[in-house]
């Protein structure tokens, strides 16, 4: 196995979560396209870590750290969903026009 | 205990002293809500605002430290990051005082939204020192994450929840984004974390500059640029300005940016410093596109909130001309301007607040006649809004002269021209508002002007308050004149810190280029 | 020579400020108290000045003097430096006195009196900074210092359109003072060493590049202010917007801080560039004649006439500026003095007319001079004094323009009888429009419309002593200049020496140079001379 096969895996990965993150309507996509940019990082770090630093494996102990702070956020992210859905029983992004861009 | 203390040693884990402060109050705050109740609310903000004080205190006594590297090189409690970590919680102590009447009359838990901000304040602290890329990584998060809390914090209100999803979903986004730029560092540096040590082992893997590395810094900008709201990474500003509780736009527009810009100090300069050409175009590009752009939208606004959010973002945009200079003098005259930056900015919120307290609305046009009805307010909010315009002898004026003069010996002729010129552009909108407040006369008062309540100072939360604005106030006036000791200070900080210093040197020649690029 | 320092420009500037920063707490609601105070600040300020050049003021020296240099900034290399020569003493002490005679002028300002005299103190602080200033950077903060009171002034106290006149000022002036900031740090940065001083950086060397292109800097920004032709709109409706009393300062004093700067920075610091503009400047400033005075001929508002014979004023200052003799330099620098002294007469008493009238439009007006002879009388000496009537100041300034231009041996004979000719229709359009703007006011028949304010029609001995203090000077000028010009000869001399030294080097450096020109056409014909009899 090679290196560039992780990192061009990684590379996909993330550009199908930017990709979703541009046309998702619904908020739950979105947070979920985060998600898969966030897979893409811990990829390319888990990949980094076993080919150039097999011993410190500071990679994997990152990936470990971004899997937490991706659960935080994806909690905080999915109370804001749940809260704005109590107020306007809606989370199609579209929707969400009360501050003007 | 032996061997704890060596331990303790060995990490010189007395550096984050003053985050340990905040830490404890932060405990404090969440165990004495827990076990008192609400009426913890009447003493807690000034144990908050206490702890805080204390920490810069003990900030104050680490200046200068011999041995500033701490956890193993993790965190650096270098000058700057003190300097930095001095702004960030002074931005919090004086935020609170205006937070207190805010959330009481929004009838939600005071103590729960202070311990919030404590950890945002937290996050900032610990990213002003970060030196190590996990570090950085969970600091940014720490900052970020409570920053959507406290954006969300009105959970009734459908314009928060709007701005908190807006916030969180850009924000985790962009931080996506800096991550992966991060990950390439991290595999270009040949598997280093440490900031010191990837500019050490970057030259030898990537063999002087290389495609990656310019990738990864386009990434890591752009997470940056989120941080700061730089155009064209400002599109939430506005809103979350508009939506959130006003205090916590205070504290974003301040606390937030600051701990934006000591990354980017940090992060650009040490593990960047082989393509400061590219970052220098790029942060110079950034700088046009804020200061442009924020400056004449602007003039469009009608409502305050969203006129401070705009002016926010032209104000990176000055600010940035400092990191662009990349000299001692610019690197220097970027705290300064932050450190008047909080008091001015502050201050006119402060006044925002109060108004809306008094009137509930947050409208440019119901600001009209208030001279008046409120002469305290509006002297104070014109102060703090001719000083953002940089008018003399206001503090905002030395701070932008500070800024532009580094700009100048750098040899940015066009970019000081362009932010001259967008700054006159700024006086004209804050000078709008003034007038408003000012000029108007009685029969052309507004509506809510109209029905302006009895100016009491009396209800609870209200003293604090006036204390902030009354504090704000004065710093504004008084720190353009009497700005020596500001000066000395972040001076100081700039010449004693190694990675600037070595930083200088290895970027004679980039800033000389920089000087042929920039003459457009 | 006492040795202990009395730090008296540093008591002039800050005086009224501090004082000022009083006003709020004088327990006052309809302004009678706070306005005698204002008044008493002013005039003790003014005694101040007098005192302290009267004693302390050498007249023979071109040296600056009462300086005081405090470290203020030293990382930025600012420091509070203040000094006076002769060229800015005379304008300290016009700017002392109209700012006083305004605040005596403004006396029957009952709207928000507190805020009134606080911003005209204020007003009064940044004026003398301005003209006292030694650091470029401290020049540039008390240039600006004077925006917003200005602008607060005009757009609280001024006419009907008095919102658009104030944003026009403001972003007029706080555009071109840009250019003030621009070119005076490209100067200070300039070589290895860095300086803000001002005489110091006059003393260095620069490029020709620079300084022309500083040179084009200082000419916006200043000129702006003073107004020179294409830069002047803001000032018809700041001028006729204001109140009476602001008008004054307006006209009197904020005008001659362009003449101030042009003098002090352009000539002074740059002499080469000012070689290369000089043409510019005199072009420019017979536009500024005629134009102004075919404008003001054009208005029917009465300020606004006023307003833009300033302009058509000032020009002569341009023009002197760019003489090369130090005759005209000497009668730039009188023309500032006495214009001052004049349109502060002239728009004083155009505010005593509308207080009467409640109009400024002339052709509403007329035929008041029945009922207020001695406005009338007023007027008459200060539209006089304005059209150059020998025996008033303006006269002796505008002589000594002429001759200084018509006597440089600089420009080419015709072009100096061109510039004349230009400007002598200018002058002849100025009795035109100041006699029929006298008539269309004061002769005639009454207007059946016009009410006149029944209790107390002509002027009160408040307004003919406010006049006299005006008048008094500007015939005093006209009779025997030496009291102004006095103060500033030696200096005006050291001005046109450096410039002609800095002419001559060019000259000899480089054939194309104007005044090459014309020596060489007058060595050829001297040449070919002797030859026409041989």
């Amino acid at each position: 196995m090679q290196l560039q096969y992780f990192l061009l895996l990684a590379a996909a990965l993330f550009c199908i979560g930017i990709y979703g993150l541009i046309t998702s309507r619904n908020a739950v996509r979105v947070l979920m396209s985060i998600e898969l940019m966030l897979n893409a990082v811990n990829l390319n770090l888990m990949g980094f870590s076993n080919f150039l630093d097999p011993t410190g494996i500071k990679g994997q102990v990152f990936t470990v750290f971004v899997i937490t702070v991706a659960a935080a956020e994806a909690a905080v992210g999915l109370a804001i969903v749940l809260a704005i859905y109590r107020n306007r029983e809606t989370i199609d992004m579209e929707q969400f026009n009360l501050l003007k861009w | 205990m032996d061997f704890s203390s060596n331990i303790a040693a060995q990490l010189n884990a007395g550096i984050i002293l003053p985050e340990g402060i905040v830490i404890l109050t932060l405990m404090v705050i969440l165990v004495g809500d827990l076990i008192v109740g609400r009426n913890s609310a009447r003493w807690l903000p000034y144990v908050a605002i206490a702890g805080l004080l204390t920490s810069i205190v003990a900030l104050y006594f680490q200046w200068d430290t011999p041995d500033p590297d701490a956890f193993l090189g993790a965190f650096s409690g270098d000058n700057l990051s003190i300097v930095f970590r001095g702004i960030i919680a002074l931005s919090t102590a004086v935020t609170i005082p205006m937070t207190i009447r805010y959330i009481q009359q929004s009838g939600t838990s005071l103590a729960e939204f202070i311990g919030i901000m404590l950890t945002a304040t937290l996050g900032g602290m610990f990213l002003s020192g970060a030196n190590e890329l996990v570090m950085i990584f969970i600091s940014l998060e720490m900052l970020s994450i409570s920053s959507y809390l406290m954006t969300g914090y009105m959970k009734r209100d459908p314009r928060s929840n709007e701005a908190a999803l807006k916030y969180l979903l850009i924000g985790a986004s962009s931080s996506a984004i800096f991550l992966y730029g991060v990950s390439l560092l991290y595999g270009l540096s040949g598997g280093e974390t440490n900031l010191n040590a990837i500019a050490a082992t970057i030259p030898d893997v990537t063999g002087g500059q290389s495609l990656g590395l310019a990738i990864a810094l386009v990434f890591v900008i752009a997470g940056i640029a989120f941080k700061i709201s730089a155009v064209p990474f400002h599109q939430w500003t506005p809103d979350v300005y508009e939506g959130s509780p006003t205090p916590v736009v205070a504290f974003l527009s301040v606390g937030s940016k600051a701990a934006g810009f000591a990354l980017a100090i940090r992060m650009l300069v040490t593990a960047f410093a082989l393509v400061s050409e590219q970052w220098h175009f790029i942060f110079t590009a950034l700088a046009i596109l804020s200061m442009v752009l924020g400056n004449v939208v602007a003039l469009a606004q009608t409502s305050m909130k969203r006129m401070l959010a705009y002016s926010s973002i032209a104000q990176a945009g000055f600010v940035m001309i400092g990191l662009i200079a990349g000299t001692d003098a610019g690197y220097s005259s970027m705290i300064f301007y932050l450190l008047v930056y909080l008091f001015m900015n502050l201050g006119a919120f402060t006044c925002v607040i109060l108004f809306a307290l008094r009137t509930g609305t947050d409208q440019i046009s119901e600001y009209a006649g208030l001279y008046h009805k409120d002469p305290a307010i509006t002297l104070c909010l014109s102060i703090c809004l001719l000083s953002l315009g940089g008018i003399p002898p206001l503090a905002g004026f030395f701070g932008k002269i500070y800024l532009f003069w580094a700009g100048w010996q750098a040899g940015m002729y066009g970019l000081v021209l362009l932010g001259l010129v967008t700054s006159v552009v700024s006086i004209y909108y804050y000078i709008r508002v003034v007038k408003m407040m000012v000029v108007k006369e009685p029969q052309e008062m507004s509506e809510s002007v109209k029905n302006y309540p009895e100016i009491n100072w009396t209800l609870p939360g209200m003293r604090p308050m006036q204390v902030g604005l009354i504090i704000s106030v004065i710093a504004t006036s008084l720190a353009g004149i009497l700005s020596n000791p500001l000066f000395t200070l972040t001076t100081d900080s700039v010449t004693s810190t190694p990675i600037l210093q070595s930083a200088a040197v290895v970027q004679e020649l980039p800033t000389d280029q920089m000087e042929i690029s920039d003459n457009f | 020579m006492e040795n202990i320092q009395i730090p008296w420009l540093t008591a002039m500037i800050s005086l009224p400020l501090i004082a000022a920063l009083a006003i709020p707490v004088i327990p006052d609601k309809e302004g009678k108290k706070v306005r005698l105070y204002a008044l008493g600040v002013g005039i003790v300020d003014l005694v101040l000045m007098v005192y302290a050049f009267w004693y302390n003021y050498n007249l023979e020296t071109t040296e600056l003097q009462l300086t005081e240099t405090y470290n203020w900034i030293p990382q930025l290399g600012v420091s509070w430096s203040v000094g006076v020569d002769g060229l800015s003493m005379p304008l300290i002490i016009l700017s002392g006195l109209i700012s006083t005679l305004a605040i005596l002028a403004s006396w029957q300002v009952t709207h928000r009196p507190k805020l009134f005299y606080f911003l005209v103190l204020v007003l009064y602080s940044a004026q003398i900074g301005v003209f006292a200033a030694q650091d470029l950077l401290l020049f540039f903060l008390m240039w600006e210092i004077e925006l917003v009171p200005v602008y607060l002034l005009i757009s609280i106290w001024g006419g009907k359109k008095r919102l658009y006149a104030a944003t026009k000022f403001i972003l007029y002036t706080a555009l071109a003072s840009i250019f003030i900031l621009v070119a005076g740090l490209a100067l200070a940065f300039y070589g290895g060493e860095f300086t803000l001083n001002l005489t110091e950086l006059s003393l260095k060397e620069y490029p020709l590049a620079l300084e022309v292109l500083a040179y084009a800097g200082f000419f916006i920004a200043f000129g702006v202010k003073l107004p020179v032709f294409p830069l002047h709109t803001w000032l018809p409706d700041a001028h006729s917007q204001a109140s009476a009393p602001i008008s004054m300062i307006l006209a009197g004093v904020l005008l001659k801080m362009g003449g101030y700067g042009l003098i002090r920075f352009n000539i002074e610091m740059l002499p080469h560039g000012h070689i290369q503009f000089a043409p510019l400047l005199i072009v420019l400033g017979v536009v500024n004649i005629v134009y102004g005075a075919l404008a003001a001929f054009g208005q029917t508002n009465l300020k606004r006439r006023l307003a833009s014979s300033s302009i058509s004023h000032m020009g002569f200052v341009l023009i002197g500026i760019a003489s090369f003799t130090d005759l005209g330099i000497n009668g730039a620098v009188l023309q500032m003095v006495s214009h001052g002294l004049i349109a502060a007469a002239l728009f004083f008493l155009s505010g005593v007319v509308y207080d009467r009238t409640h109009t400024l439009m002339m052709d509403e007006m007329g035929g008041i001079a029945q009922e207020m002879p001695k406005t009338f009388a007023m007027f008459t000496a200060g539209a006089m004094a304005s059209l150059a009537l020998p025996g008033m100041s303006g006269f002796v300034a505008e002589l000594s323009i002429f001759l200084g231009v018509s006597t440089s041996d600089v420009y080419s004979q015709s072009f100096r009888v061109g510039i004349i000719f230009l400007t002598a229709v200018g002058l002849i359009i100025t009795p035109i429009y100041l006699l029929s703007m006298l008539r269309e006011v004061f002769y005639g028949q009454k207007n059946p419309q016009l009410k006149l304010d029944g209790f107390s029609v002509d002027a009160k001995p408040r307004e003919i002593y406010i006049t006299a203090a005006l008048l008094v000077p500007i015939i005093a000028l006209g009779l025997y200049p030496k009291l102004v010009t006095n103060t500033y000869d030696v200096k005006t001399i050291e001005v046109t020496t450096k410039v002609r030294e800095a002419l001559s080097v060019m000259a000899e450096q480089q054939g194309n140079n104007l005044n090459v020109n014309l020596l060489s056409s007058q060595q050829s014909s001297a040449m070919i001379a002797p030859h026409i009899p041989g």
